[in-house]
């Protein structure tokens, strides 16, 4: 460490649109020192030492630049702006130098950041898509082929936070588990922390996943094909004013028939669109428009069955720079989501969540000293409705309020210790008309108003200390409030989500994270990590699975608490021919209630992934992902009895089977495992670019089984097996131009 | 990079402490000691007396064996008025006949053959008689349900509830194999009930004869039968079945319009 330097500052912008870029890497070449630009595109690097260097701007989808300095006396103030053009051809999947800068200067413990070169070259199944990759990192395990929620460190999907464009998106999955609604070329980045995270983020327990829309570039477009879906895209600039639109649709109701033999009349579309407008050199509107929407319906296959839901999200957002180096962000938004469910004229579930929001934050971005103010604002309307004729009607509405004030400090006192604290204060009010009816009638009897208010206070604290250069622990502890919760088994085994606010006698849910964590970064910016958590859950809400229907206000969740502990490990390879990493995770993840303790029905001890692209050349590209799992607990039956009865009415003795059920999630399914694999070529044209993709599911055909049940025609009964996806070949087109 | 692979050792050994929790099923023995007490007449007279002694069925090892042989039975009143001396039926349950009185406590015992022993303990419903109507009494319905026919029986002992039954009176081989909720009886804890209640789900066929059946029904039979808030509860120390006793009469009836 030197108390002698000079000082480098400048800012970093598009060369063709003139908007600042944040995240950039701007280093003295050959030595340890830099930095990354702020989000107005700012930075600044004291106390260099004397001498000449190379000063290199770099950022991934950006021609990376070399400018020469010299840096003669302490005196000396070096004002370098750079101006980045667009990179024409595809840059690696990781860019070194930002993750050297990302490892000095964050406390990375539990973060992961994918940028959207990195997502594209992911192998995954069938299409590329953003949830079944996250699923392979270390922490997050799933519960079937046919769902795309994450279970994150012992954590139920409803407890993880997912943004876009800053509002909260409340379904971001479709039936059946292949995609979730994020279309990959609609994505600029992907932020994903699995525990501890900052105080930025309120609200859910377990984990954050922030994705950003992309950004608008230059005239272009694709449109990519395969045997699910078709997806296209066009984007482009004009002068101050930029703006993308991404579509996809679904046509499972025709391919599924030509392998099942099954009519399936389902489909889906996603829309996710994009505009920006750079009003002054230093103040930039966007708005976000983003619509999903899951049909089901099986009447014309006389299953009287239909499920449906819908997401609908708009922001808008403003960026001003006050000046270096601050900058402040606002937004305001919209969230709807609609779903809803029909069994016949019996049973019918309809959920309804309007989300309007204001969030602002205000940074100052330094090199040693970042400081980070904030404030959220969330007026919201639940409706969760169930009409159960003749036996129950009831409807649960409520309009809580949220609103929270946050700050944070992020300080690198020393080069070989860095810290971040923060504290955020939340109120959450909630008012909610229990509408009483009668349990025959559906008369309405009265209308009983139930009030919550709290106080909720959370404290996040994380510290890093470099062992050497390329090694450091991460400790990270928190506490965590939610105040909504999701009708939803544990198994997670219904198409869509159902969610209401916490009200009545139920709390607001709470977790402690405790996450320690060793990182080790290679020189080629891979990493190795491993990283033991504690989760402590106070009070937690699980859908009560005997709810009684005509008092579903009153006991439609089990109150408990909980715990999780286990041991995260990842190794990657992020340069080179091969790319791809390993990742294993250990967990375990228990429920407490006053008269029950079990082991959650996503409690997967073992959960290992292998993932690998090699790129061959010419345009070659194969790859390969295997997973294995250990087997999730179920509460299964152990057997069965007569059970005998003198019946008056044929004067005679009878009986009827009666089943032994094992105790709550004591049995476990075999474990899973599955290999795919896939290839793709790319041929380059003047006007574009023709990729064929072709992958296999499931190579070697395992059954891995999603459930059993007992065929009890047979004497003695046979357990059998409901099993997830079969051998499956896929093959795509993708025109890019 | 040691250091790594060191900790990832370590890791892979604390894996394998794997803390599933296994399950080991038993067999458990599923007993029905129903002491079915009719008489029309307030005496102790006793039909046959039928217990039933079963192993559980285990699906998973399809074990498949039920009516468990060379289990010792007995019954014993606390004021030596009675001594179940079990044998067993053709069909493999252990029958007697007995008099029983509802003054009594009552346990059972079942030695089994793996020497386990389970037990319980129970007081048996006094005699129950219908008191109206009469048998073989006419019955019109065309004045119901503003003048319902009530049907009233003596107060039992030892009894949680009385059900209802109204039955076709016809060859039953008719009706042997119809699900049970037809015949799904009406519950009361009065000593008297609205005909027209017990009949208001099922379909009226006029100019036909009917039973009419009442049974007094013990606490131990209404949890075994789930018929309770609790849903199914034993009295048997095994933690299956249950020992305890039903009474019932019942009359016929001729239903015109």
């Amino acid at each position: 460490m030197t108390l002698w330097g000079a000082t480098i500052t400048g800012s970093v912008v598009d060369k063709e649109t003139g908007e600042a870029i944040a995240g950039c890497s701007v280093y003295l070449e050959g030595t340890e020192f830099g930095t990354s630009t702020a989000s107005n595109g700012y930075y600044r690097l004291d106390r260099m030492p004397r001498g000449n260097y190379n000063l290199v701007f770099s950022m991934i989808s950006y021609k990376e630049i070399k400018r020469r300095v010299a840096l003669e006396n302490e005196a000396s103030v070096l004002y370098e702006n750079a101006r980045l053009e667009r990179a024409p051809i595809q840059m690696p999947a990781v860019e070194v130098s930002s993750r050297r800068i990302e490892f000095e200067q964050e406390v990375t413990a539990s973060s992961f950041r994918i940028d959207k070169e990195a997502l594209k070259h992911i192998p995954v199944m069938v299409e590329r898509d953003l949830f079944r990759t996250l699923m392979t990192l270390p922490g997050v395990t799933f519960v079937s082929d046919f769902t795309s929620a994450l279970y994150v460190r012992g954590g139920s999907p409803d407890q993880n936070l997912v943004l876009l464009d800053n509002m909260v998106l409340y379904n971001p999955f479709h039936f059946g588990g292949f995609l979730s609604t994020f279309m990959i070329d609609a994505v600029e980045s992907v932020e994903f922390l699995t525990g501890g995270f900052p105080v930025r983020y309120g609200n859910r327990l377990s984990a954050v996943l922030d994705v950003e829309s992309v950004d608008p570039e230059p005239l272009g477009g694709y449109l990519s094909t395969s045997l699910l879906a078709t997806e296209g895209a066009v984007w482009g600039r004009l002068g101050k004013f930029g703006g993308i639109v991404t579509a996809r649709r679904t046509y499972f109701d025709k391919v599924i028939p030509i392998f099942l033999d099954f009519d399936f009349p389902y489909y889906f579309y996603d829309i996710h669109g994009k505009g920006s407008w750079r009003v002054t050199p230093k103040t930039r509107i966007e708005g976000t428009f983003f619509n999903t929407k899951d049909k089901l319906d099986l009447a014309d296959q006389n299953i009287p069955i239909g499920a449906g839901w819908e997401n609908r999200l708009i922001t808008l957002r403003l960026i001003q720079e006050l000046g270096d180096p601050w900058v402040f962000k606002s937004w305001i938004g919209w969230s709807g989501y609609m779903a809803h469910m029909q069994f016949s004229d019996i049973l019918s579930d309809t959920n309804r969540i309007d989300d309007l929001s204001l969030r602002s934050m205000l940074v100052r971005a330094g090199e040693t000293s970042t400081f980070e103010a904030g404030s959220e604002v969330s007026y919201t309307r639940f409706i969760y409705k169930t009409d159960a004729e003749p036996f129950a009607t009831y409807n649960i509405e409520g309009r809580p309020l949220y609103s929270s004030l946050y700050l944070s400090w992020r300080y690198k006192p020393l080069p070989v210790f860095l810290f971040q604290a923060g504290g955020r204060l939340s109120f959450y009010y909630g008012s909610y008309p229990d509408t009483l009816r009668d349990s025959l009638t559906g008369d309405v009897l009265g209308v009983d108003t139930l009030i919550r208010r709290d106080l909720q206070p959370e404290l996040r604290l994380s510290a890093k200390y470099f062992l050497t250069a390329d090694d450091a622990f991460n400790l990270s502890v928190g506490n965590f409030y939610q105040n909504l919760a999701m009708i939803m088994p544990q198994g997670g085994r219904i198409p869509t989500n159902f969610w209401i606010p916490v009200f009545g006698k139920y709390e607001p849910q709470q977790a402690i994270h405790i996450i320690a964590g060793y990182e080790h970064l290679f020189a080629d910016g891979s990493r190795a990590r491993i990283e033991p958590y504690y989760k402590h859950y106070p009070y937690l809400l699980v859908f009560n699975e005997e709810l009684d229907i005509a008092d579903a206000t009153g006991n439609i969740f089990s109150p408990g608490a909980g715990r999780a502990w286990g041991a995260d490990f990842s190794i990657e390879k992020a340069s080179g021919n091969l790319t791809g990493w390993v990742s294993y995770s250990l967990a375990f993840s228990r429920f407490i209630s006053d008269t029950l303790e079990f082991y959650t029905n996503f409690d997967r001890r073992h959960n290992l992934n292998v993932l690998g692209t090699y790129d061959l050349g010419k345009n070659w590209r194969v790859n390969a992902h295997f997973t294995f799992a250990s087997g999730m607990p179920y509460a299964g039956t152990l057997g069965r009895y007569r059970m005998w009865y003198w019946d008056p009415v044929r004067q005679e003795w009878r009986y009827q089977w009666m089943t032994i059920e094992a105790d709550r999630n004591s049995l476990r399914f075999p474990a899973y495992h599955r290999l795919d694999i896939g290839a793709s070529k790319a041929w380059e044209f003047r006007w574009g670019t023709l990729t064929v993709r072709a992958d296999i599911i499931n190579l070697y055909n395992h059954k891995n089984v999603m459930l059993y049940y007992y065929d009890l025609s047979n004497e003695p009964p046979v357990q059998r097996s409901v099993n997830m996806i079969p051998l499956f070949p896929s093959v795509g087109v993708e025109v890019r131009f | 990079m040691k250091r790594l692979l060191l900790l990832g050792l370590t890791l892979l050994l604390f894996a394998r402490c794997e803390s599933s929790e296994d399950y080991i099923f038993e067999s458990q023995p599923n007993i029905l000691a129903l002491m079915r007490i009719k008489g029309i007449e307030h005496s102790y007279q006793y039909p046959e007396q039928v217990i039933t002694v079963d192993q559980s069925y285990d699906i998973k090892d399809t074990v498949n064996q039920y009516g468990v042989r060379g289990a010792q039975v007995t019954v014993w009143g606390e004021d030596g008025s009675f001594f179940f001396f079990s044998w067993r039926s053709p069909e493999e349950d252990y029958r007697t006949k007995a008099n029983f009185n509802d003054t009594t406590l009552y346990h059972l015992e079942v030695i089994l053959p793996w020497e386990d022993t389970v037990t319980g303990e129970a007081y048996m419903p006094s005699p129950i008689q219908i008191s109206a109507p009469a048998d073989s009494d006419t019955v019109s319905i065309s004045a119901e349900p503003y003048d319902p026919h009530v049907i009233t029986w003596n107060s039992c002992k030892n009894t949680e509830l009385y059900a209802l039954y109204c039955i076709p009176d016809v060859d039953d081989s008719l009706y042997k194999n119809y699900p049970n909720f037809l015949f799904f009886p009406s519950f009361t804890n009065d000593t008297s009930y609205a005909f027209f209640l017990q009949r208001m789900l099922a379909p009226w066929i006029y100019d036909e004869y009917y039973v009419l059946r009442v049974i007094a029904v013990s606490p131990e039979y209404v949890d075994y039968m789930g018929w309770g808030p609790s849903g199914s509860v034993s009295n048997l120390s095994a933690g299956y079945g249950m020992f305890g006793g039903i009474a019932e009469d019942s009359v016929r009836v001729y239903i015109v319009e």
